[in-house]
């Protein structure tokens, strides 16, 4: 995780700003499922959801699915490729 | 005007372009052509048109024009038209042949009214796409062709299967709501491959990135957005189609974080923009085939715009990979905000096409109160805004600056094409209108009203954040990620050992009796006198006059050898005949 002054500011500045958003332009909100006309959720749900998505894929893919080496040819796979220019 | 398939005006051209000797005349057509079948279509053309033609005492129906094919073959024509633009550097007139062979045939299948029709266009449809892949020039080009063609055969023969079972069994060749009979699932298999459901979506992921940039352009437009129709037109409502269209919208999000070749993350993402569509069609009410059908014709812009930024960051580095590219973005700007266009626009920011369609999709689940699916279509669209909004273009373009990048070149066409893609992605979601009025029911649905606007302004401005935290862990990692095409590219050796070997034993059994039968023979008919000679000794001729006046018979002339020996034969063969046919 990397915490710096750009991220804190962000937040800061989307708590703010959506709260004013949803508090002051949205007359009525729409019930979508459990909790969803909540104040924030829908900041929450990106937040939240932007980071499970991250860290449940990772895990799936560091356990399972990702391979060092290509299971089809037992080749190395390379970080960086040779260049390959096609029309 | 009588009206005629809009696919022969596509087929022409494709002919004149592998015939053409001239270049410029090639890239027209490639470009004209798809015009005028959007000139047709618009002027030439009206929903309730049609065209019938009598085969083999068969009733097909070449051309049914209606508002669902007619919406499906704009969207077909404007995607061919950019694809031609982008590909017009693209010296090479198979490639630009199968491209548009490709694209008509594509048009083929939305205005195909039967079945039949329908099988033709489909498999043409996997033969053009193919050679795209074949001639991508990469080296797992030819092997990610063969595989992709192979899948598309078996959905094709699946496809073919369900037809036949479905005439079989009293069914008409006209092609409409399929039920939930033997027939209905095998078409419904047929479908489900080209629509990359998943599990049978891994020849997407394995081959479009194999192909030429041009060719991923294509690919990426036609045969998923082909396969939304026919499940649109013969199986709105079936509810399965729900779990799996929501388990594909997941599904790519998922192994897009894993994927570190930019296009085939792209490739992930067809898969999970695919999802609503499939979700859409199986809700299966006005509203939902109304979202599936605007959602798959912003759909076709907006990745192919997106396959059109990948593939110029490719064609101008030489690089596939986000652990090969960053740090490049200063030297190519405009492709990076014309890519940002179409990211927004996959993501659903308002005032962009995605926001407008994808929308009506989740909308049409909300009204049949199934919430479950509605939270994991907007949790798909956390991820989406994720990789293709902020994963790639960052790692692709963005970070310190990589002076050991050379980037040459992006040729004009490529940038005229993403300029026009990009403005329809625009036009789209500022007047979305413009697309409502073309779907194939009367649409009610406002998508700008403030609560959506905000949920989806927070929404994805906090996925943003959550990226800029987590950006260390999301950089390319150089893996291959495993997919269900493991199963059937590990199955190579098991299907030598139980298919491959026994078959060749029997052809090896076989090829050698054959061998020794014509070896046999040969010698009877080279050598007479030594093959005879055996045989008369053995006959009644020898028992008769004695073993040495049948030897000294050999010593006649050749000719009379020779004629004994077709008369023989042909005595034999006589009487062969004759008790056979007792």
């Amino acid at each position: 995780m990397i915490i710096d002054r750009p991220l804190v500011i962000a937040i800061v500045i989307g708590v703010v700003l959506s709260a004013v958003l949803e508090l002051f332009f949205v007359d009525h909100r729409e019930y979508l499922f459990e909790g969803s006309t909540l104040l924030l959720f829908w900041a929450g749900f990106g937040f939240v959801g932007c980071i499970g998505i991250v860290v449940i894929s990772k895990w799936v893919g560091h356990t399972f699915l990702m391979k060092h080496d290509d299971p089809y040819t037992g080749e190395h796979v390379e970080a960086e490729p040779e260049e390959h220019r096609d029309g | 005007m009588a009206s005629f398939p809009p696919v022969l005006i596509m087929v022409v051209a494709a002919v004149l372009v592998a015939l053409s000797p001239l270049s410029i005349v090639r890239k027209a057509i490639a470009v004209v052509a798809p015009l005028l079948v959007l000139a047709q279509l618009i002027w030439g053309l009206e929903a309730g048109d049609s065209v019938t033609l009598t085969w083999l005492a068969l009733e097909l129906e070449p051309l049914r024009a209606d508002k669902l094919s007619i919406v499906f073959g704009y969207v077909f024509a404007i995607a061919a038209a950019l694809g031609g633009i982008y590909a017009w550097h693209l010296e090479d007139r198979y490639q630009q042949a199968a491209a548009l062979g490709y694209a008509g045939t594509s048009i083929g299948v939305v205005f195909a009214g039967d079945l039949l029709t329908l099988v033709l266009f489909w498999e043409l449809m996997a033969l053009t796409s193919a050679y795209l892949v074949w001639a991508g020039g990469y080296p797992g080009s030819r092997a990610a062709g063969t595989r992709y063609l192979f899948v598309h055969m078996v959905g094709g023969s699946t496809l073919l299967a369900g037809v036949l079972w479905h005439l079989g069994t009293g069914g008409s060749l006209d092609f409409s709501l399929f039920e939930g009979s033997v027939a209905g699932w095998l078409v419904l298999g047929g479908f489900a491959i080209n629509a990359a459901i998943v599990p049978l979506h891994a020849w997407l992921t394995d081959a479009y990135p194999e192909a030429g940039v041009t060719g991923s352009v294509f690919l990426s437009a036609f045969t998923t957005k082909t396969a939304v129709y026919v499940l649109a037109r013969g199986f709105a409502g079936w509810e399965i189609l729900i779990f799996l269209g929501v388990i594909m919208a997941l599904y790519g999000v998922v192994f897009a974080v894993l994927e570190n070749d930019i296009r085939r993350l792209l490739a992930y993402h067809i898969i999970s923009q695919v999802g609503y569509m499939v979700a859409g069609v199986g809700i299966g009410t006005e509203i939902a085939i109304n979202g599936a059908v605007s959602h798959a014709f912003a759909h076709v812009i907006y990745k192919g715009l997106l396959f059109m930024g990948a593939g110029a960051a490719v064609y101008a580095t030489g690089r596939r990979t986000l652990t090969a590219l960053g740090g490049i973005s200063d030297r190519m700007r405009l492709v990076v905000v014309l890519y940002m266009v179409g990211a927004f626009a996959i993501s659903a920011f308002p005032l962009f096409s995605g926001f407008v369609s994808k929308s009506l999709v989740v909308y049409a689940a909300e009204k049949e109160h199934i919430y479950w699916a509605v939270a994991l279509l907007y949790l798909a669209s956390v991820g989406t805004f994720l990789h293709t909004g902020l994963k790639l273009p960052y790692f692709t373009w963005f970070g310190p600056r990589r002076d050991d990048i050379h980037v040459g070149p992006v040729p004009r066409g490529m940038i005229v094409a993403m300029v026009l893609a990009a403005a329809l992605c625009i036009g789209i979601g500022v007047y979305p209108t413009a697309l409502y009025d073309q779907l194939p029911y009367l649409n009610t649905y406002e998508p700008y009203y403030a609560d959506h606007v905000v949920r989806t302004l927070q929404m994805l401005g906090f996925t943003a954040v959550g990226f800029w935290l987590l950006r260390g862990k999301l950089g390319g990692e150089a893996t291959i990620t495993i997919d269900t095409d493991w199963v059937y590219r590990k199955a190579g050796p098991l299907a030598r050992v139980l298919i491959q070997t026994p078959l060749e034993a029997v052809f090896t059994f076989f090829e050698r009796l054959v061998g020794a039968l014509t070896r046999r023979a040969s010698a009877l008919a080279v050598a007479p006198a030594t093959g005879w000679a055996r045989l008369l000794l053995l006959s009644a001729y020898a028992r008769e006059r004695g073993p040495d006046d049948a030897l000294a018979f050999l010593g006649r002339p050749p000719v009379g050898i020779a004629l004994a020996a077709v008369l023989l034969t042909f005595v034999v063969v006589v009487l062969a005949a004759q008790a056979l046919g007792e």
